[in-house]
């Protein structure tokens, strides 16, 4: 098999969500020598790429993209591995740090915008359910993210996410990471309010926000929030 | 007996979970057998986790002042959404139908190692209580319908016109006392998550209008518009000893 012939087996893989056969492909390209960065650019990316157009598009749906984010966190999982930290890091978007918040323990909804933001390129750190504001933080500061993502089901634990970003002002890194916001009852207008930096009402809204965030001129601490909010767009 | 634990010979198939999954499971049939055979696993699987239950209660409707509905054992409905539908009836059936915790419970304990899975499940648990209070509804508009009244359409705390949080509070304000079953977080949530609140008009006047997708945020825009809400699926027998 050639590297060219591995790649575009490596890419049909991730978009098949086929996880075995992405592991299996990405040794192979490491053995032939493939550099782990371009087997990156030229099979993971752009297969996640076409999953998250198609389901843009409303041609893929959801349990395909969730095995498609899988498969090509199993295959980074291989190539990483043979990166250099500066590599690393330039294989993908950005690094979001996702947690549901203190007071909540509802985590299928955090577990879908993993699984959609991993197959849209994005470094997911899982910080699990039931993070403290701190918590989100100090691993913000130690895995050097982008992007703070906090989600929360009950109404209890919303006053957590705006002493979370009242710590980061107080702590003075506010410009240090967006922070965005999503789950049930938060909305819009409490994002504006606690001066989030984006909402997004689900998986593919976040997906939409983190590629936003990181590929435009923003910066932390925006003064207008973006919200994405597909049911209301369409 | 305002508390139902049904005989439910209930039977979900992979398709119905990728229908819940908001997937058109031909499309996926086609393109990622995978998936299938996940959806037939976690169907299975929730088949052993599911634990119907049905909590209801007729109330005579006492009088109507403004938006507001007054019922006979002093509890109230109001909103549009209730004005528009229950204006004529002469009783109100509020229940709750859950098919448990146990499902979801599976459902999160999965979604570390097999997120895939943990979603599948997940699904199959929406499917199933959409399924019961489907059968519910139908169960007792046919139980009005041979006592001479109409039905509303079934209404749900959210709908447009009827707003979740108070809709939900004036729901289990009628079910106290007999629903320790399911519990109301502050911010509107059921747990059991797999649980559907509903409200039911019956009366001899009543004029049903509309349906439920006329009603509901995600109108016109959603993946179930124009598919047919019936299921296959043996009817729950106990349902039909249902007393008011």
């Amino acid at each position: 098999m050639d590297k060219e012939q591995v790649l575009k087996d490596l890419c049909e893989a991730v978009i098949e969500g086929d996880d075995v056969k992405a592991v299996e492909l990405s040794n192979k390209a490491v053995e032939l020598g493939l550099a782990p960065l371009t087997v990156v650019k030229e099979a993971i990316q752009p297969a996640m790429d076409i999953v998250g157009d198609r389901f843009q598009e409303g041609e893929a749906f959801l349990p395909e993209l969730i095995v498609a984010g899988d498969a090509a966190t199993a295959s980074l999982d291989v190539l990483l591995e043979q990166l250099s930290g500066e590599d690393s890091a330039a294989a993908k978007k950005g690094t979001v740090l996702l947690g549901v918040m203190f007071g909540d323990n509802h985590d299928i909804g955090k577990n879908l915008v993993q699984a959609v933001l991993s197959a849209n390129g994005f470094k997911v750190i899982d910080l699990g359910v039931n993070v403290a504001p701190k918590a989100f933080i100090e691993a913000a500061a130690k895995e050097n993210a982008d992007i703070i993502a906090s989600s929360t089901l009950i109404t209890t634990s919303l006053p957590y996410q705006r002493e979370m970003i009242e710590l980061l002002k107080a702590m003075g890194k506010r410009e240090d990471y967006f922070v965005i916001l999503g789950g049930g009852p938060v909305t819009p207008e409490w994002t504006q309010k606690i001066g989030a930096d984006g909402y997004g009402r689900d998986a593919k809204d976040a997906a939409n926000l983190c590629n936003k965030l990181v590929s435009g001129d923003y910066k932390p601490g925006l003064d207008e929030p973006i919200i994405e909010n597909a049911l209301k767009s369409k | 007996m305002p508390v139902l634990r049904p005989d439910w010979n209930l039977e979900i198939t992979a398709e119905n979970v990728l229908f819940a999954q908001a997937a058109d499971s031909a499309a996926i049939s086609r393109r990622s057998p995978r998936l299938v055979d996940v959806a037939h696993r976690a169907a299975q699987h929730a088949l052993t986790l599911i634990d119907p239950v049905v909590i209801y209660r007729e109330v005579p409707v006492k009088s109507i002042e403004k938006e507001r509905l007054y019922l006979e054992d002093n509890n109230s409905l109001s909103g549009p959404l209730i004005l528009e539908h229950l204006q004529n009836a002469t009783v109100v059936l509020v229940l709750i139908c859950t098919i448990g915790g146990r499902l979801e419970d599976q459902a999160t304990s999965f979604s570390r190692e097999d997120i895939s899975f943990s979603f599948a499940l997940d699904s199959a648990g929406s499917f199933a209580v959409e399924l019961l209070a489907n059968h519910v509804c139908r169960y007792f508009e046919t139980f009005y319908n041979q006592r001479g009244m109409k039905t509303s359409i079934p209404l749900n705390p959210g709908m447009i016109g009827w707003s979740l949080l108070p809709g939900q509070i004036e729901v289990f304000r009628v079910l106290e006392g007999i629903n320790s079953e399911v519990s109301l977080s502050e911010s509107g949530m059921m747990t059991p998550r797999k649980s559907v609140s509903i409200v039911l008009g019956a009366g001899e006047e009543i004029l049903r209008v509309g349906s439920r997708c006329d009603y509901c945020s995600y109108h016109g825009r959603c993946f179930y518009k124009d598919k047919s809400e019936a299921h296959s699926c043996k009817p729950i027998t106990q349902l039909e000893r249902i007393e008011l």
